[in-house]
């Protein structure tokens, strides 16, 4: 007389090679690294070179908040020209060359000699 | 006569830590019962393996869901018996065998108290193979591994009191069988 539990055991025994197979298709499996711990692994090679990064993200960022941005547009601001000032800029340059081409004498250059007629007609024959 | 130690100290703890000699023995320990288990749920032995070795990686990766170390049998089995559900839904998405629920007196008992000659193997197998998938899963967990009605509800997801009204109507089947054909 046997109990359930062996009568099904014996009716299964026969198929103990193919299930030391399973056994170890599964020990094999559990030894390649899933996808996660592949990451994992990748992620942990990576870890200084990571770091290194991330420290330089980290000035980059710490350096854009130094440089406030309210300061930035007033330092701006004041040396940027307004329309009013670019304006008299403008009229101003404009009435120096009105006045330059008013005085013609003014454009010759100083110390040309005066022409010949002008200095014969200052000789008076005798 | 196969002989199966009961309750061996399993190496759960150091398999958590991730040591394959552990892992091979509780993979060598559980195999044939989680195989006969699973064929004798789907009747299909290329699955049955696939279910086993898929069973088996998965408790792998993720032991670190199970709370208890003692718990290690019951939650391996539920694993597979999930396998087996997924299974029954592949083949037959419209009917799934393993989710019915039904109320019975309950009783549960001990699995040795049947007892079964040579003889009476064939038709042992035959009225096991009769009974619907939920009484089968329930009567092949009482047997093949003797777990508590706790751990069976645990497994198969079902209520501790239809576990024991499977198991009462499954085991009055088979002692019909076995006392009418004995007689």
């Amino acid at each position: 007389m046997k109990t359930p539990r062996e009568m099904l055991f014996q009716r299964h025994q026969a198929l103990e090679p193919k299930l030391d197979a399973v056994r170890r298709n599964a020990l094999a499996a559990l030894e390649r690294p899933g996808i996660a711990q592949s990451w994992r692994q990748f992620v942990f090679a990576m870890r200084w070179h990571l770091a290194g990064m991330s420290a330089v993200w980290l000035a980059v960022l710490l350096l854009n908040i130094d440089s406030a941005p309210g300061s930035t547009v007033v330092i701006a601001r004041d040396k940027i020209p307004t329309a009013r000032v670019l304006l008299e800029a403008l009229l101003k340059n404009r009435c120096e060359l009105m006045e330059l081409t008013a005085s013609p004498a003014a454009g010759e250059p100083a110390g040309v000699p005066p022409r010949r007629s002008e200095n014969q007609s200052a000789i008076e024959i005798v | 006569m196969l002989v199966v130690t009961e309750f061996e100290q399993l190496p759960v703890r150091e398999a958590r830590a991730g040591d394959p000699a552990a892992w091979n023995a509780l993979f060598k320990r559980y195999q044939l019962p989680l195989y006969t288990y699973v064929f004798e749920l789907i009747h299909h032995e290329q699955a049955s393996l696939d279910i086993v070795q898929e069973s088996f990686i998965n408790a792998a990766r993720h032991i670190r869901t199970l709370r208890q170390d003692d718990k290690f049998g019951s939650w391996l089995f539920g694993i597979a018996h999930q396998k087996c559900a997924q299974h029954w839904r592949r083949q037959r998405p419209d009917n799934m065998p393993l989710d019915e629920q039904d109320e019975f007196p309950d009783a549960a008992g001990d699995p040795a108290e049947i007892l079964i000659s040579k003889e009476q193997e064939a038709g042992f197998m035959k009225i096991l193979d009769q009974l619907s998938p939920p009484h089968r899963a329930v009567v092949l967990l009482h047997f093949v591994e003797e777990f508590s009605i706790g751990e069976i509800a645990a497994i198969t997801g079902a209520r501790p009191g239809t576990v024991k009204s499977r198991l009462h109507y499954a085991k009055n089947a088979l002692r019909q069988l076995l006392t009418g054909k004995s007689k």
